[in-house]
């Protein structure tokens, strides 16, 4: 599924990722620890192909196919997808509009039948109420005047839609109340399969009590320094990362 | 009558000009008239080093022999596919003049459209206080549109009604002959308790340009009685080449409610001076501008709204997006007089600049001589934000759509704020088509 393999990457001329490897099987979720500026979100940014991210050595394969040339649109084309920490509003775009325009152009390249405005119309609704979100959002701005859970929500949502192969959820519990993180896990839950893989970042293992990792790994200076199962996860919690760091 | 005429440097003198119109028509007009030319020739030539034309190139009006064309019809051929209304009270003007032959519905109930030259007395003394609203000392050009105005059109709504039909304004500009100035006075007046829909839309009738020494002056009045509503449409659609130099004016009796929006592509030379006056308590203005000039065109406009009285309300939007080399120009000034407390104005202008070559000059100003008042404004310039993009690649959209989905949400906003559905439906079709090239 996923393949990364000595992933160096900087911006601006400082460099983050410093070696990265990791790998993912088809149905696999892995969770991605560590302190602050270890290069979590990097990690997101330089695997959707965010401009200014470059990558300086290394590699990532989804699916057997080199990811790292493609522009941003091509890899969410082939099935990877980035759930922000920070969702941008977008004003003047409708929810709705984005979401057909998302939805028609990924289904269209993957080669799957184009959804009707109908059939579209209903998923989107019955993926809203799966989220909690009211569907009259689908009419408001990208994003736009949403609190931050529905912010998250929202993405999920987006998930649910596009079925992306590889998603990757950068920090979707924080700020989250209990209850809405309780919806996200679901919402996430729900997509899992034998197929679909997560990459889910987090501060917490709180989250990982909702969606239970099959693997647990903890980035520090731009490097996994340690991989284990979800107990790794308990672990760090009791003890923080100055215990792995200090090693 | 044809003549020809000069801005400079042989301009007619006041006496001159007042003897040359002695054997027109419509002598109520001939005050009127000399003494807009008298303040035409007091303020100096169009020129980049007057602030209201810093950023208008119009070096081009000091040497031509304009042609006037008095009340002559020019023959034209133009396609009727372009108007935006069906079914309308449709006045069309080619070349500033009225053209009756090609007019519609102007007999409808309630409403009454006249030409100055047929005005009865009550009607002249109506047309002539409203014609001295308009007198000011800003932009020579208007002064000179009043002073070349032999003629115009008088559309009247009685008070306290309703007209359902919209009332489409369709000016043509022929392009054709070479150098001629072309004129127009339209004065609306919203009677009492009134409600109407007035749609001002611009065309070149001859897309192929060959003559460039053209200018068209225009004037609008909007006269809002007590209690009136006006919708108000006023679209700058016309070719490439066109230059033309307008003024839209709308004076608010007390608690007269407008809503005027403005939309222009660009042209060589399209420059639009908007004046509010609130002279009634509790009036309400909302001015929405879009402007979306690209290629090497460019668009001005100043807007100044007064409020002369207390307790009036203000809400005013403009948004570009300045594409290639094209340029544009906002000036934007609430002005509160020392009595209008209570004020409440609000604007702002948000500008998107899609290219290092496009220039946006922007400029909002406060002026307020009253102390109990809420006032706002703001500006902003910017590129499409790159986070966006990204986000919408993230989601399989590629940069140049979402470039243009971007660019149309920004102008979106303001857009739906042309109410009328035929409008808003047509404004959304020329946005598409405008910002389809954007990559």
């Amino acid at each position: 599924m996923l393949s990364i393999k000595n992933l160096e990457a900087k911006v601006e001329d400082k460099t983050i990722l410093k070696g990265l490897s990791l790998e993912i099987k088809p149905g696999e979720i892995h969770a991605i620890m560590g302190p602050n500026g270890s290069g979590k979100s990097t990690l997101g940014y330089v695997l959707s192909g965010r401009d200014g991210y470059e990558v300086t050595g290394g590699s990532a394969t989804l699916n057997g196919e080199d990811i790292l040339s493609l522009d941003a649109d091509e890899r969410a084309k082939k099935g990877l997808f980035l759930a922000f920490q920070y969702p941008v509003e977008i004003p003047g775009v409708s929810n709705m509009e984005f979401l057909k325009a998302s939805v028609d152009t990924v289904r269209d390249y993957q080669g799957k039948e184009p959804l009707d405005t109908i059939t579209f119309m209903k998923q989107a609704r019955e993926k809203c109420s799966e989220v909690n979100l009211d569907p009259n959002f689908l009419k408001r701005g990208v994003n736009e005047g949403f609190s931050g859970g529905e912010k998250k929500r929202n993405e999920i949502m987006q998930m649910m839609m596009l079925e992306p192969s590889l998603c990757i959820l950068d920090e979707t519990d924080s700020g989250l109340d209990i209850d809405a993180l309780q919806v996200v896990a679901n919402g996430v839950n729900a997509c899992r399969d034998e197929k679909r893989s997560f990459i889910i970042v987090t501060h917490y293992q709180r989250l990982l009590d909702y969606i239970v990792p099959d693997k647990v790994h903890v980035l520090s200076d731009g490097q996994i320094i340690k991989s284990g199962g979800r107990e790794l996860a308990l672990e760090l919690e009791e003890k923080g990362y100055s215990w792995i760091e200090k090693a | 009558m044809t003549h020809s005429f000069q801005l400079s440097p042989n301009k007619l003198s006041s006496e001159d000009f007042k003897h040359s119109l002695r054997s027109g028509q419509n002598e109520w007009l001939i005050d009127f008239r000399v003494d807009a030319y008298s303040s035409f020739l007091r303020q100096p030539i169009p020129s980049r080093k007057i602030e209201h034309w810093k950023y208008n190139d119009v070096s081009f009006l000091k040497d031509i022999n304009f042609q006037l064309s008095d009340n002559h019809v020019n023959k034209i051929k133009f396609d009727k596919s372009q108007q935006i209304f069906d079914d309308a009270i449709t006045c069309v003007f080619i070349d500033g003049c009225y053209s009756a032959a090609d007019s519609n519905n102007i007999n409808e109930l309630d409403i009454r459209i006249t030409r100055f030259l047929d005005a009865n007395n009550q009607q002249i003394d109506n047309i002539s206080k409203i014609l001295n609203l308009s007198k000011q000392e800003r932009n020579s050009l208007v002064q000179l549109n009043n002073a070349l105005s032999s003629d115009g059109i008088y559309i009247e709504i009685e008070a306290n009604k309703k007209i359902s039909k919209p009332i489409y304004l369709l000016y043509i500009n022929s392009n054709q002959p070479d150098n001629q100035l072309s004129n127009n006075q339209v004065i609306i007046n919203c009677g009492q308790g009134s409600e109407s829909l007035i749609t001002e839309h611009f065309i070149t009738s001859d897309k192929i340009d060959c003559s460039k020494n053209n200018l068209s002056l225009q004037q609008t009045i909007i006269h809002l009685e007590d209690q009136s509503h006006c919708e108000h449409y006023r679209l700058n659609l016309e070719s490439k080449t066109s230059k033309q130099v307008s003024r839209c004016l709308s004076v608010l009796a007390s608690h007269a409610k407008l809503n005027s929006f403005y939309y222009s592509n660009g042209s060589l030379l399209n420059k639009t001076d908007i004046d509010v006056y609130h002279q009634g308590v509790a009036a309400e203005a909302n001015l929405t501008g879009i402007y979306l000039p690209s290629e090497e065109l460019t668009i001005d406009y100043h807007t100044n709204v007064e409020h002369q009285v207390p307790h009036c309300q203000t809400r005013e939007a403009f948004r570009g997006i300045v594409a290639d080399s094209s340029k544009a120009t906002f000036n934007g000034k609430i002005h509160i007089f020392r009595d209008a407390q209570k004020s409440d104005a609000q604007l702002n202008n948000k500008n998107l600049l899609l290219t290092n070559r496009a220039e946006i000059n922007t400029k909002p100003e406060l002026e307020i001589y009253a102390d109990d008042v809420v006032c706002a404004h703001g500006a902003t310039i910017a590129k499409i934000d790159d986070k966006s993009i990204y986000y919408l690649q993230t989601r399989g959209i590629n940069k140049t759509r979402a470039k243009k989905m971007l660019s149309i949400g920004f102008i979106n906003e303001l857009l739906d704020q042309a109410n009328n559905k035929t409008v808003n439906q047509f404004l959304h079709q020329q946005v598409q088509a405008c910002l389809s090239d954007i990559s």
